[in-house]
């Protein structure tokens, strides 16, 4: 738990108390280094040096005083958390993480300043490192940068704010970092004000659509390979581009999402297999057994409601009706017969009377 | 004033209320009020933290006393919290009361006052106040038979509802005590699960003790299940299933997807109840060592299951760090407003079944 002593440079050695990803107690011996807080943003970042021979970390965390100027800080350090921890039981071991992805290694989200513990991040954020790539770098980031967005898209999570500052270089491999707008694929997601986004987010009641993260990394790889930023509204003008980016990114700016091209089509575009990272099911077996156990007991219950559908008398053959009813109009013929004979036999008394 | 017939929740028995003698709570004593006025307002302000004695007819309970408008209006909605004496119930009912004072029912419709004004203010004092300090509700009195709290609920559309809430200690569920008896009287009961005992989910808590499944949630079905007619296979008893504590939870599928911050909307959506009492009857069900505890829903013809924490988060040395911060502790009495009448609409029929 980080304290007010340990704000600035601090040589001395702490016990770092936290939980990984599955829920498991995590103790680390650490160094702490000074925070920082990025201008605009809504937690503070300090490195941690392993002390146990361990590998070192980057910790996230809401400190008391910026927690109290914006308490939804808090609220977005445990969305962050969330999204980090479905993609840690997604690609952890046994499967190998995808680089391309910030990894968390723990968390603990109750302490009065809580905080995340992530591998340390790589390379520099595109926004700074946009103007010195060279051509073939630039291809190896627009495949890696797309890969990421991949392995997000087959965990059903939508970053939602692919930005330079969100992105990350080291020479090799991109790494998409800050998960603190993202969220599942359905989920409402937080209208965005910045032209990296796609139109329909800017909106509020947006609903997270993979879609999103195709206008996104296109607007990325927009800015590294143009070095020009995205217009505040609307789709950038590719017509005056070159070739390789206008092929690239055919369509990525079109409205409305549905006829945008999904991030594998990307990939191929790039000549690339879109293969994602092997990783655990989305759903337990068992869980999805639990939830046709609750259909079969709620349909039980369903059926339970209905009242048992009183027994109505089985109708008559017809042959037997047709008897009936013959057996009735003789029987009517008769008694009317009688009754004429019987008024016949009076009238012949009364004459002999 | 008309004699009618009031089932006493605390002894059980059908008693006559005519407009008995008023009683005033006086440090913990019932006293009679000895001059009763004959100024209809003032005797309508007297009677808000009013009571009156149960006649006590089978003479098995010690003397017990009624609030003055228990009786006033229609038969009251009597709710009893189930579970075992660690399960998270009085830290629930704190949650629960907390959030309707600050208006989390006014979204869907529904005012309150309470019902007996005392016995809230004490509530409030000795538990909301606590909890709000950051502080850690001791275990329930064991032998405390009376309704913790109890409020009046308004709605403009069905009226008002007295609605009383039993909070009793874990261990008076056990077979065969008599604290335990007051399940019989209730319209609705939630059943509170404990990921501890029920997932081993232990948190900073102790483990479980080996517990194969809940006693009180046992003790309680077996009473009710022996009010079954034969034949009958559904108890017709309002019921939810709470897995508290589901901070521990959260970053878990598909907890993750139900425990993020969240506020009710107002809308009553029995598919969304249905969806989340799948998810969770699904979570439980994945683990088999919790199958005892899915024994409610296949008792109660209509009973849903939420994910809810009743603090926000786990305590240190007896205390929350950031506060108590009850999540989701509503959408439970929602569902049983909407499945016991105190919610109307050709919808909330659909909730629960």
């Amino acid at each position: 738990m980080p304290t007010a002593s340990d704000r600035g440079l601090d040589t001395a050695v702490h016990q770092l108390r936290c939980s990984d990803p599955h829920g498991r107690p995590l103790t680390r011996t650490v160094r702490f280094g000074p925070w920082h807080t990025p201008a605009g943003a809504l937690a503070s970042v300090r490195p941690v040096t392993a002390a146990d021979g361990g590998p070192d970390l980057a910790q996230k965390a809401v400190l008391t005083d910026l927690g109290r100027r914006a308490g939804y800080a808090y609220e977005m350090l445990e969305n962050e958390a969330r999204i980090a921890a479905r993609l840690s039981h997604r690609y952890d071991s046994p499967y190998a993480y995808p680089p391309e992805l910030v990894r968390l290694v723990g968390y603990d989200l109750d302490g009065e300043e809580p905080f995340l513990l992530f591998a340390p991040p790589r390379g520099v954020s595109l926004a700074g490192a946009a103007a010195d790539l060279h051509s073939a770098a630039l291809r190896q980031l627009e495949e890696s940068l797309l890969r990421g967005v991949l392995a997000l898209a087959s965990s059903q999570v939508v970053h939602g704010a692919l930005t330079p500052q969100t992105v990350r270089w080291d020479g090799q491999c991109a790494q998409i970092t800050e998960l603190g707008y993202a969220r599942l694929t359905g989920e409402e997601s937080p209208p965005q004000t910045t032209g990296w986004a796609a139109p329909e987010q800017r909106a509020g009641g947006h609903r997270a659509r993979l879609a999103d993260d195709v206008w996104g990394a296109g607007a990325v790889i927009y800015h590294v390979v143009t070095g020009a930023p995205m217009p505040a509204t609307g789709a950038p003008r590719l017509t005056n581009r070159g070739e390789a980016l206008r092929a690239l990114l055919d369509g990525v700016f079109t409205e409305p999402a549905e006829r945008r091209p999904d991030v594998a089509t990307l990939l191929r575009r790039l000549r690339v297999e879109p293969s994602p990272p092997d990783g655990a099911a989305l759903t337990d077996p068992a869980f999805a057994a639990g939830g046709h156990a609750f259909d079969e007991r709620l349909a039980r219950k369903r059926a339970s409601l209905r009242p048992a559908p009183t027994p109505a008398p089985p109708p008559l053959p017809r042959r037997r009706r047709s008897w009936l009813w013959g057996g009735a109009t003789a029987l009517l013929l008769v008694t009317l017969g009688v009754m004429s004979m019987a008024s016949g036999v009076g009238a012949l008394l009364a004459v002999a009377a | 004033m008309n004699a009618r017939l009031v089932l006493c929740p605390i002894c059980l028995e059908s008693v006559e209320w005519a407009g008995q003698d008023l009683f005033l709570r006086d440090g913990g004593k019932y006293v009679p009020l000895a001059t009763p006025t004959t100024n209809p307002n003032k005797l309508a302000v007297l009677r808000r933290s009013a009571y009156w004695r149960c006649p006590n007819p089978a003479g098995d309970t010690a003397d017990h006393y009624l609030p003055w408008a228990y009786a006033s209006y229609r038969p009251p909605v009597v709710v009893g919290l189930v579970g075992d004496s660690r399960a998270g119930k009085s830290h629930l009912l704190a949650g629960m009361i907390l959030e309707i004072e600050r208006g989390g029912l006014q979204p869907y419709g529904l005012g309150w006052e309470p019902l007996d004004a005392v016995r809230h203010a004490a509530f409030h004092a000795e538990v909301v106040e606590r909890v709000l300090g950051g502080e850690r509700l001791p275990p329930t009195n064991p032998g405390v038979v009376e309704f913790a709290d109890a409020l009046l609920i308004k709605s403009p559309v069905t009226g008002s509802w007295p609605v009383a809430f039993f909070d009793i200690a874990g261990e008076g569920f056990q077979r065969g005590e008599r604290e335990g008896r007051f399940v019989i009287g209730t319209r609705g009961l939630i059943f509170v699960v404990d990921p501890a005992t029920a997932l081993g989910v232990v948190g900073a808590e102790p483990g479980n003790g080996g517990r194969t499944q809940d006693l009180a949630f046992a003790a309680v079905l077996a009473q009710l299940r022996a009010l079954l007619a034969p034949g009958q296979t559904y108890l017709d008893l309002a019921a939810v299933m709470v897995v508290n504590k589901a901070d521990r939870l959260r970053l878990r599928h598909p907890v993750d997807t139900w425990m993020r911050p969240h506020d009710g909307d107002g809308h009553v959506d029995p598919a969304r109840i249905r969806a989340e009492s799948r998810d969770a009857y699904a979570f439980l069900y994945q683990h088999r060592s919790a199958w005892p505890w899915l024994a409610p829903f296949d008792t109660f013809r209509r009973c849903t299951l939420h994910f809810a924490s009743a603090t926000g988060g786990e305590e240190r040395d007896g205390r929350y760090p950031r506060g108590f911060r009850p999540r989701r502790v509503l959408e439970p009495l929602v569902a049983l407003f909407a499945m016991t009448g105190v919610l109307a609409g050709p919808e909330m029929t659909e909730v629960g079944i």
